[in-house]
Protein backbone atom coordinates (compact mmCIF):
# COMPACT_ATOMS: atom_id res chain seq x y z
CA UNK A 1 0.00 0.00 0.00
CA UNK A 2 2.71 2.57 1.09
CA UNK A 3 4.52 1.54 -2.44
CA UNK A 4 1.36 2.50 -4.58
CA UNK A 5 0.82 5.97 -2.28
CA UNK A 6 4.58 6.82 -2.81
CA UNK A 7 4.28 6.37 -6.32
CA UNK A 8 1.12 7.58 -6.68
CA UNK A 9 2.68 10.93 -5.32
CA UNK A 10 5.46 10.63 -7.36
CA UNK A 11 3.38 10.67 -10.66
CA UNK A 12 1.18 13.88 -9.32
CA UNK A 13 4.39 15.69 -8.24
CA UNK A 14 6.12 14.87 -11.85
CA UNK A 15 3.13 15.57 -13.97
CA UNK A 16 1.77 19.00 -11.91
CA UNK A 17 4.67 20.06 -9.61
CA UNK A 18 6.58 22.25 -12.15
CA UNK A 19 6.06 26.00 -11.73
CA UNK A 20 4.74 28.01 -14.83
CA UNK A 21 6.45 30.66 -16.10
CA UNK A 22 4.94 34.14 -16.54
CA UNK A 23 3.31 34.16 -20.18
CA UNK A 24 4.67 36.78 -22.44
CA UNK A 25 1.53 36.91 -24.46
CA UNK A 26 -1.62 39.17 -23.72
CA UNK A 27 -4.96 38.90 -24.42
CA UNK A 28 -6.42 41.57 -26.60
CA UNK A 29 -9.32 43.99 -25.44
CA UNK A 30 -11.80 42.48 -28.26
CA UNK A 31 -11.57 38.96 -26.28
CA UNK A 32 -12.56 40.45 -23.06
CA UNK A 33 -15.60 41.54 -24.54
CA UNK A 34 -16.33 38.39 -25.37
CA UNK A 35 -16.44 36.63 -22.17
CA UNK A 36 -20.11 35.94 -21.77
CA UNK A 37 -19.21 33.74 -18.49
CA UNK A 38 -16.79 33.84 -15.67
CA UNK A 39 -17.49 36.49 -13.61
CA UNK A 40 -14.81 35.99 -10.97
CA UNK A 41 -11.46 35.15 -12.84
CA UNK A 42 -11.37 37.63 -15.76
CA UNK A 43 -8.01 39.01 -16.78
CA UNK A 44 -7.99 43.27 -15.76
CA UNK A 45 -6.49 43.30 -19.84
CA UNK A 46 -6.58 47.23 -19.48
CA UNK A 47 -5.31 47.81 -16.02
CA UNK A 48 -1.78 46.89 -16.82
CA UNK A 49 -1.66 43.49 -14.43
CA UNK A 50 1.07 41.52 -14.14
CA UNK A 51 0.49 37.87 -14.96
CA UNK A 52 1.15 36.54 -11.62
CA UNK A 53 -1.09 39.15 -9.44
CA UNK A 54 -3.48 38.50 -7.54
CA UNK A 55 -5.27 41.05 -8.78
CA UNK A 56 -6.31 39.32 -11.98
CA UNK A 57 -9.52 38.50 -9.82
CA UNK A 58 -11.96 40.63 -10.55
CA UNK A 59 -14.74 39.68 -7.79
CA UNK A 60 -16.46 42.22 -5.87
CA UNK A 61 -16.01 42.52 -1.98
CA UNK A 62 -17.51 44.76 0.61
CA UNK A 63 -15.43 46.40 3.33
CA UNK A 64 -15.84 47.40 6.26
CA UNK A 65 -17.28 50.85 5.13
CA UNK A 66 -19.85 48.79 3.29
CA UNK A 67 -17.82 50.57 -0.20
CA UNK A 68 -17.75 47.65 -2.63
CA UNK A 69 -14.41 47.01 -4.29
CA UNK A 70 -12.61 44.63 -6.13
CA UNK A 71 -8.88 43.03 -5.12
CA UNK A 72 -7.28 45.68 -7.76
CA UNK A 73 -8.10 48.97 -5.27
CA UNK A 74 -5.52 47.17 -3.36
CA UNK A 75 -2.90 47.60 -5.84
CA UNK A 76 0.26 50.23 -5.17
CA UNK A 77 0.88 49.55 -1.42
CA UNK A 78 2.30 46.30 0.09
CA UNK A 79 -0.61 44.36 1.09
CA UNK A 80 -0.17 41.88 4.49
CA UNK A 81 -3.26 39.63 4.12
CA UNK A 82 -5.06 36.80 5.65
CA UNK A 83 -8.37 35.24 5.75
CA UNK A 84 -10.49 33.85 9.07
CA UNK A 85 -13.57 34.89 10.76
CA UNK A 86 -14.55 37.72 13.07
CA UNK A 87 -16.36 35.57 15.61
CA UNK A 88 -13.69 32.96 15.93
CA UNK A 89 -12.93 32.23 19.36
CA UNK A 90 -9.20 29.88 18.71
CA UNK A 91 -6.95 31.24 16.08
CA UNK A 92 -8.30 34.50 14.60
CA UNK A 93 -7.27 36.35 17.28
CA UNK A 94 -4.12 34.90 17.45
CA UNK A 95 -3.60 35.58 14.01
CA UNK A 96 -4.60 38.65 14.41
CA UNK A 97 -2.25 39.93 16.98
CA UNK A 98 0.49 37.97 14.79
CA UNK A 99 -0.71 41.11 11.84
CA UNK A 100 -0.30 43.38 14.53
CA UNK A 101 2.60 42.39 15.59
CA UNK A 102 4.04 42.64 11.54
CA UNK A 103 2.76 46.28 11.72
CA UNK A 104 4.53 47.12 15.45
CA UNK A 105 7.82 45.76 13.71
CA UNK A 106 7.90 47.52 10.59
CA UNK A 107 10.41 50.77 10.07
CA UNK A 108 8.18 53.57 10.62
CA UNK A 109 9.47 55.08 7.44
CA UNK A 110 8.01 52.72 5.50
CA UNK A 111 4.68 51.64 7.46
CA UNK A 112 2.58 53.89 5.30
CA UNK A 113 3.53 51.78 2.27
CA UNK A 114 1.77 48.77 3.81
CA UNK A 115 -1.83 47.86 4.43
CA UNK A 116 -3.05 45.01 6.09
CA UNK A 117 -6.21 42.96 4.74
CA UNK A 118 -8.34 40.62 6.58
CA UNK A 119 -10.82 38.90 4.66
CA UNK A 120 -13.52 36.50 5.91
CA UNK A 121 -13.81 33.24 4.95
CA UNK A 122 -17.86 33.53 6.40
CA UNK A 123 -19.38 36.00 4.87
CA UNK A 124 -23.28 34.85 6.17
CA UNK A 125 -21.76 36.41 9.28
CA UNK A 126 -19.76 38.86 8.87
CA UNK A 127 -21.18 41.41 6.99
CA UNK A 128 -19.46 45.12 6.73
CA UNK A 129 -21.52 46.28 9.74
CA UNK A 130 -19.50 43.40 11.60
CA UNK A 131 -16.25 44.15 10.14
CA UNK A 132 -16.81 47.65 11.07
CA UNK A 133 -17.30 46.20 15.09
CA UNK A 134 -14.68 44.29 14.46
CA UNK A 135 -12.53 47.34 13.58
CA UNK A 136 -13.38 49.10 16.79
CA UNK A 137 -12.76 46.15 19.27
CA UNK A 138 -9.79 45.52 18.00
CA UNK A 139 -8.73 48.96 17.61
CA UNK A 140 -7.62 48.85 14.07
CA UNK A 141 -9.65 51.77 12.78
CA UNK A 142 -7.17 53.54 10.84
CA UNK A 143 -6.81 53.51 7.35
CA UNK A 144 -4.16 50.96 6.79
CA UNK A 145 -6.42 47.87 7.88
CA UNK A 146 -9.22 46.95 5.21
CA UNK A 147 -11.48 44.50 6.23
CA UNK A 148 -13.30 42.80 2.83
CA UNK A 149 -16.59 39.81 3.00
CA UNK A 150 -17.62 38.51 -0.44
CA UNK A 151 -19.98 35.78 -1.86
CA UNK A 152 -18.90 32.04 -1.16
CA UNK A 153 -17.53 31.56 -4.83
CA UNK A 154 -15.21 34.92 -4.71
CA UNK A 155 -13.81 33.48 -1.03
CA UNK A 156 -13.18 30.26 -2.32
CA UNK A 157 -11.23 31.42 -5.22
CA UNK A 158 -9.13 34.09 -3.27
CA UNK A 159 -8.52 30.89 -1.01
CA UNK A 160 -7.30 28.31 -3.19
CA UNK A 161 -4.79 31.31 -4.75
CA UNK A 162 -3.54 31.80 -1.50
CA UNK A 163 -3.45 28.03 -0.82
CA UNK A 164 -5.64 28.23 2.15
CA UNK A 165 -7.52 25.68 2.84
CA UNK A 166 -10.83 26.02 4.68
CA UNK A 167 -13.90 24.08 5.62
CA UNK A 168 -17.39 24.67 7.56
CA UNK A 169 -17.60 22.54 10.42
CA UNK A 170 -20.79 23.60 12.09
CA UNK A 171 -22.95 26.69 12.14
CA UNK A 172 -20.85 28.57 14.00
CA UNK A 173 -17.06 27.68 13.20
CA UNK A 174 -14.49 26.91 10.25
CA UNK A 175 -10.68 25.39 10.29
CA UNK A 176 -9.10 27.24 8.27
CA UNK A 177 -5.14 27.37 7.07
CA UNK A 178 -3.31 30.23 9.54
CA UNK A 179 -1.54 31.85 6.78
CA UNK A 180 -0.11 35.58 6.61
CA UNK A 181 0.76 36.30 3.32
CA UNK A 182 2.41 39.37 1.57
CA UNK A 183 1.78 40.90 -1.85
CA UNK A 184 3.78 43.30 -3.44
CA UNK A 185 2.68 46.60 -5.56
CA UNK A 186 1.63 44.72 -7.92
CA UNK A 187 -0.28 42.51 -6.29
CA UNK A 188 2.14 39.44 -6.67
CA UNK A 189 2.89 37.04 -3.58
CA UNK A 190 6.28 37.37 -2.10
CA UNK A 191 5.48 35.82 0.91
CA UNK A 192 3.93 33.66 3.16
CA UNK A 193 4.36 33.08 7.25
CA UNK A 194 1.99 30.11 8.06
CA UNK A 195 1.44 29.30 11.66
CA UNK A 196 0.38 30.99 14.75
CA UNK A 197 2.79 33.28 16.63
CA UNK A 198 5.53 32.51 14.04
CA UNK A 199 8.63 34.68 14.29
CA UNK A 200 7.86 37.63 11.69
CA UNK A 201 11.80 38.23 10.99
CA UNK A 202 11.59 36.40 7.83
CA UNK A 203 8.04 38.37 7.20
CA UNK A 204 9.46 41.73 7.64
CA UNK A 205 12.60 41.40 5.75
CA UNK A 206 10.54 40.71 2.53
CA UNK A 207 9.00 43.66 3.30
CA UNK A 208 11.96 45.65 3.53
CA UNK A 209 13.25 44.06 0.47
CA UNK A 210 10.76 45.12 -1.72
CA UNK A 211 10.39 48.91 -0.58
CA UNK A 212 14.33 49.70 -1.05
CA UNK B 1 -22.77 15.57 -29.78
CA UNK B 2 -23.92 17.92 -27.25
CA UNK B 3 -22.30 20.75 -25.71
CA UNK B 4 -22.72 19.63 -22.00
CA UNK B 5 -23.82 16.01 -20.37
CA UNK B 6 -26.88 14.89 -19.75
CA UNK B 7 -27.42 15.13 -16.08
CA UNK B 8 -29.02 12.49 -13.69
CA UNK B 9 -31.11 13.57 -10.33
CA UNK B 10 -28.70 12.24 -7.15
CA UNK B 11 -31.44 11.95 -4.53
CA UNK B 12 -29.91 12.90 -1.41
CA UNK B 13 -29.32 11.69 1.65
CA UNK B 14 -26.75 11.05 5.07
CA UNK B 15 -23.24 10.41 4.66
CA UNK B 16 -20.26 10.46 6.96
CA UNK B 17 -16.97 12.12 5.39
CA UNK B 18 -14.21 10.07 5.68
CA UNK B 19 -11.97 12.39 7.30
CA UNK B 20 -13.83 14.17 10.10
CA UNK B 21 -13.06 13.18 13.91
CA UNK B 22 -16.58 14.01 14.71
CA UNK B 23 -18.71 11.32 13.57
CA UNK B 24 -21.59 13.59 12.93
CA UNK B 25 -23.21 12.34 9.52
CA UNK B 26 -23.96 15.09 6.88
CA UNK B 27 -26.99 15.86 5.23
CA UNK B 28 -26.18 15.71 1.17
CA UNK B 29 -29.18 17.72 -0.20
CA UNK B 30 -30.28 16.30 -3.56
CA UNK B 31 -28.62 17.63 -6.79
CA UNK B 32 -28.25 16.80 -10.27
CA UNK B 33 -24.96 15.58 -11.62
CA UNK B 34 -23.77 15.05 -15.07
CA UNK B 35 -23.75 11.36 -15.85
CA UNK B 36 -20.52 11.60 -17.24
CA UNK B 37 -17.02 13.87 -17.31
CA UNK B 38 -16.78 16.75 -19.46
CA UNK B 39 -15.56 15.40 -22.84
CA UNK B 40 -12.91 17.04 -25.18
CA UNK B 41 -15.10 18.14 -27.63
CA UNK B 42 -17.43 19.55 -25.27
CA UNK B 43 -13.96 21.47 -23.55
CA UNK B 44 -13.00 22.38 -27.42
CA UNK B 45 -16.32 24.47 -27.85
CA UNK B 46 -16.07 26.14 -24.76
CA UNK B 47 -12.87 27.27 -25.46
CA UNK B 48 -13.95 28.32 -29.06
CA UNK B 49 -16.27 30.37 -27.04
CA UNK B 50 -14.39 31.99 -24.64
CA UNK B 51 -11.02 32.44 -25.98
CA UNK B 52 -9.14 34.03 -22.94
CA UNK B 53 -9.55 29.78 -22.46
CA UNK B 54 -7.63 29.01 -24.94
CA UNK B 55 -3.88 27.72 -24.36
CA UNK B 56 -2.46 30.55 -25.74
CA UNK B 57 -4.30 33.09 -23.61
CA UNK B 58 -4.57 31.80 -20.02
CA UNK B 59 -2.63 32.98 -17.46
CA UNK B 60 -0.02 30.93 -15.37
CA UNK B 61 -1.93 32.02 -12.07
CA UNK B 62 -4.85 30.33 -13.29
CA UNK B 63 -3.43 27.06 -15.36
CA UNK B 64 0.01 25.92 -15.73
CA UNK B 65 2.06 24.97 -18.84
CA UNK B 66 0.93 22.21 -19.66
CA UNK B 67 -2.99 22.95 -19.48
CA UNK B 68 -4.73 21.30 -22.58
CA UNK B 69 -1.19 20.09 -23.68
CA UNK B 70 -2.29 16.75 -25.21
CA UNK B 71 -4.05 18.89 -27.54
CA UNK B 72 -2.66 19.57 -31.34
CA UNK B 73 -2.86 23.54 -30.98
CA UNK B 74 -5.09 25.97 -29.87
CA UNK B 75 -8.39 25.06 -31.39
CA UNK B 76 -7.44 21.61 -32.65
CA UNK B 77 -7.62 18.52 -30.83
CA UNK B 78 -5.49 16.16 -33.46
CA UNK B 79 -5.20 12.69 -34.85
CA UNK B 80 -4.52 11.63 -31.24
CA UNK B 81 -7.33 13.13 -29.19
CA UNK B 82 -10.98 11.29 -29.21
CA UNK B 83 -13.43 13.94 -28.91
CA UNK B 84 -15.13 11.30 -26.87
CA UNK B 85 -12.78 10.90 -24.20
CA UNK B 86 -12.67 13.06 -20.70
CA UNK B 87 -10.70 16.09 -20.96
CA UNK B 88 -7.78 16.10 -18.81
CA UNK B 89 -4.69 18.70 -18.01
CA UNK B 90 -7.69 21.19 -17.24
CA UNK B 91 -7.26 23.87 -14.09
CA UNK B 92 -9.43 24.22 -11.26
CA UNK B 93 -10.47 27.38 -12.51
CA UNK B 94 -11.05 26.42 -15.75
CA UNK B 95 -13.33 23.25 -14.91
CA UNK B 96 -15.06 26.27 -13.05
CA UNK B 97 -14.99 28.16 -15.87
CA UNK B 98 -16.60 25.90 -18.10
CA UNK B 99 -19.64 24.80 -15.28
CA UNK B 100 -20.19 28.80 -14.61
CA UNK B 101 -20.63 29.33 -18.72
CA UNK B 102 -23.10 26.23 -18.66
CA UNK B 103 -24.99 27.55 -15.43
CA UNK B 104 -23.79 24.45 -13.77
CA UNK B 105 -21.13 24.02 -10.96
CA UNK B 106 -18.35 21.82 -9.55
CA UNK B 107 -19.79 19.11 -7.72
CA UNK B 108 -18.53 19.41 -3.63
CA UNK B 109 -16.29 16.98 -1.90
CA UNK B 110 -18.78 15.70 -0.12
CA UNK B 111 -21.43 15.41 -3.20
CA UNK B 112 -18.86 13.54 -5.33
CA UNK B 113 -17.75 11.33 -2.48
CA UNK B 114 -21.52 10.29 -1.44
CA UNK B 115 -22.10 9.14 -5.20
CA UNK B 116 -18.46 7.48 -5.25
CA UNK B 117 -19.66 5.34 -2.56
CA UNK B 118 -22.13 3.44 -4.92
CA UNK B 119 -21.73 0.87 -7.26
CA UNK B 120 -24.97 -0.58 -9.57
CA UNK B 121 -26.74 -2.07 -7.14
CA UNK B 122 -26.17 -0.35 -3.65
CA UNK B 123 -25.72 3.33 -2.91
CA UNK B 124 -22.98 2.72 -0.59
CA UNK B 125 -20.60 -0.46 -1.43
CA UNK B 126 -17.82 0.96 0.35
CA UNK B 127 -17.78 -1.74 2.91
CA UNK B 128 -17.47 -4.38 0.45
CA UNK B 129 -13.99 -5.20 0.35
CA UNK B 130 -14.46 -6.11 -3.32
CA UNK B 131 -15.37 -2.83 -4.45
CA UNK B 132 -12.24 -1.33 -2.93
CA UNK B 133 -10.20 -3.48 -4.19
CA UNK B 134 -11.46 -2.71 -7.37
CA UNK B 135 -10.56 0.73 -7.33
CA UNK B 136 -7.11 0.46 -5.98
CA UNK B 137 -6.42 -2.05 -8.68
CA UNK B 138 -6.86 1.25 -10.80
CA UNK B 139 -5.00 3.50 -9.17
CA UNK B 140 -2.15 1.13 -9.00
CA UNK B 141 -2.20 1.08 -12.74
CA UNK B 142 -0.31 3.53 -14.91
CA UNK B 143 -2.29 6.21 -17.17
CA UNK B 144 -3.69 4.55 -20.24
CA UNK B 145 -2.18 6.53 -23.51
CA UNK B 146 -5.54 6.59 -24.56
CA UNK B 147 -8.37 7.75 -22.44
CA UNK B 148 -12.11 5.91 -23.29
CA UNK B 149 -14.67 7.19 -23.55
CA UNK B 150 -17.13 6.97 -20.04
CA UNK B 151 -20.20 5.93 -22.00
CA UNK B 152 -18.06 3.03 -22.26
CA UNK B 153 -18.66 2.54 -18.88
CA UNK B 154 -21.74 0.59 -16.37
CA UNK B 155 -23.71 2.75 -14.67
CA UNK B 156 -24.36 3.15 -10.82
CA UNK B 157 -27.26 3.01 -8.97
CA UNK B 158 -27.68 6.95 -9.50
CA UNK B 159 -27.04 6.48 -13.12
CA UNK B 160 -23.49 8.01 -13.06
CA UNK B 161 -21.13 6.74 -15.22
CA UNK B 162 -16.75 6.52 -14.82
CA UNK B 163 -16.75 8.02 -11.57
CA UNK B 164 -13.73 5.43 -10.76
CA UNK B 165 -11.45 3.90 -13.23
CA UNK B 166 -11.30 6.57 -15.97
CA UNK B 167 -10.11 10.07 -14.62
CA UNK B 168 -9.51 11.52 -11.37
CA UNK B 169 -11.87 14.69 -11.13
CA UNK B 170 -11.79 18.24 -9.48
CA UNK B 171 -14.20 19.62 -6.44
CA UNK B 172 -15.37 22.82 -6.03
CA UNK B 173 -13.56 22.76 -2.45
CA UNK B 174 -10.76 20.38 -3.15
CA UNK B 175 -8.52 22.87 -0.78
CA UNK B 176 -10.47 22.33 1.94
CA UNK B 177 -9.56 18.15 2.77
CA UNK B 178 -7.14 19.20 5.70
CA UNK B 179 -5.42 16.33 4.70
CA UNK B 180 -1.65 17.04 4.59
CA UNK B 181 -0.93 14.58 2.45
CA UNK B 182 2.11 13.43 4.28
CA UNK B 183 1.09 10.37 6.75
CA UNK B 184 -1.65 8.39 6.84
CA UNK B 185 -3.47 8.41 9.65
CA UNK B 186 -2.79 12.51 9.76
CA UNK B 187 -1.62 12.47 13.06
CA UNK B 188 1.18 14.74 12.48
CA UNK B 189 -1.17 17.76 10.89
CA UNK B 190 0.76 20.66 12.78
CA UNK B 191 -2.35 22.24 14.43
CA UNK B 192 -1.21 25.24 14.61
CA UNK B 193 -1.42 25.86 10.95
CA UNK B 194 -4.57 25.41 11.00
CA UNK B 195 -7.71 26.92 13.30
CA UNK B 196 -9.32 23.76 15.11
CA UNK B 197 -7.31 21.56 12.29
CA UNK B 198 -7.28 18.98 15.07
CA UNK B 199 -11.37 18.36 14.23
CA UNK B 200 -10.20 17.48 10.93
CA UNK B 201 -8.65 13.84 10.19
CA UNK B 202 -9.50 10.27 9.19
CA UNK B 203 -12.28 8.42 10.93
CA UNK B 204 -11.58 5.24 9.03
CA UNK B 205 -8.31 4.25 7.25
CA UNK B 206 -9.58 1.18 5.86
CA UNK B 207 -11.21 2.72 3.41
CA UNK B 208 -7.96 3.67 1.32
CA UNK B 209 -9.19 4.18 -1.93
CA UNK B 210 -10.71 7.02 -0.27
CA UNK B 211 -8.12 8.04 1.46
CA UNK B 212 -6.08 8.30 -1.64
CA UNK B 213 -8.48 10.54 -3.20
CA UNK B 214 -8.54 13.16 -0.18
CA UNK B 215 -4.58 13.30 -0.11
CA UNK B 216 -4.68 13.56 -4.14
CA UNK B 217 -7.01 16.72 -3.49
CA UNK B 218 -4.49 18.03 -0.70
CA UNK B 219 -1.21 17.95 -3.33
CA UNK B 220 -3.34 20.06 -5.79
CA UNK B 221 -3.64 23.57 -6.18
CA UNK B 222 -5.86 25.59 -7.89
CA UNK B 223 -3.95 25.88 -11.40
CA UNK B 224 -2.27 22.52 -11.75
CA UNK B 225 -3.17 20.55 -14.63
CA UNK B 226 -2.69 16.72 -14.44
CA UNK B 227 -2.82 14.07 -17.37
CA UNK B 228 -5.40 12.16 -15.83
CA UNK B 229 -7.53 14.56 -13.48
CA UNK B 230 -10.57 16.01 -15.68
CA UNK B 231 -13.88 17.33 -13.98
CA UNK B 232 -18.11 17.14 -14.20
CA UNK B 233 -20.41 19.38 -13.78
CA UNK B 234 -23.33 19.55 -10.72
CA UNK B 235 -26.18 21.75 -10.22
CA UNK B 236 -28.05 22.74 -7.26
CA UNK B 237 -31.59 22.26 -7.58
CA UNK B 238 -33.80 25.09 -6.45
CA UNK B 239 -35.89 24.00 -3.71
CA UNK B 240 -39.23 24.43 -5.27
CA UNK B 241 -38.41 22.20 -8.15
CA UNK B 242 -36.93 19.04 -5.65
CA UNK B 243 -39.31 16.40 -7.29
CA UNK B 244 -38.46 17.05 -10.74
CA UNK B 245 -35.81 15.12 -12.69
CA UNK B 246 -34.87 17.47 -14.97
CA UNK B 247 -33.49 21.27 -15.13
Amino acid sequence: MKTILSLFFLIVLSSSGQQTMPSTETPSAKQKETDACCPATTQNVAENITAESLYNLTSEWKDQFNTTRTLLSLKDRIQVLTMGYTTCQYACPRLFADMRTIEDKLDPQIQDKVSFVFVSIDPARDTPERLAQYTKENEIEDKNWTLLTGDEESVQELAVLLGIQFRKLNETDFAHSNLITVLNQEGEIIHRQPGLLSDPTATILSINRIVD
Amino acid sequence: MESTAEMALIKGGVYTPLYTTDKTPRIVSSFLLDSTPVTNHQFLEFVKANPKWQRKNTLPLFADKNYLKHWLSNLELGPNVSPDAPVVNVSWFAARAFASFHHKRLPSVDEWEYVARADAHRIDATSDPEFTKILLDWYGRPNPKHLKSATTFPQNIHGIQALHGLIWEWTSDFNNAMVTGESRGDSGLDRNLFCAGGAVSATDVTNYAAFMRYAFRASLKGNYTVENLGFRCARTIPPSTESKKQS
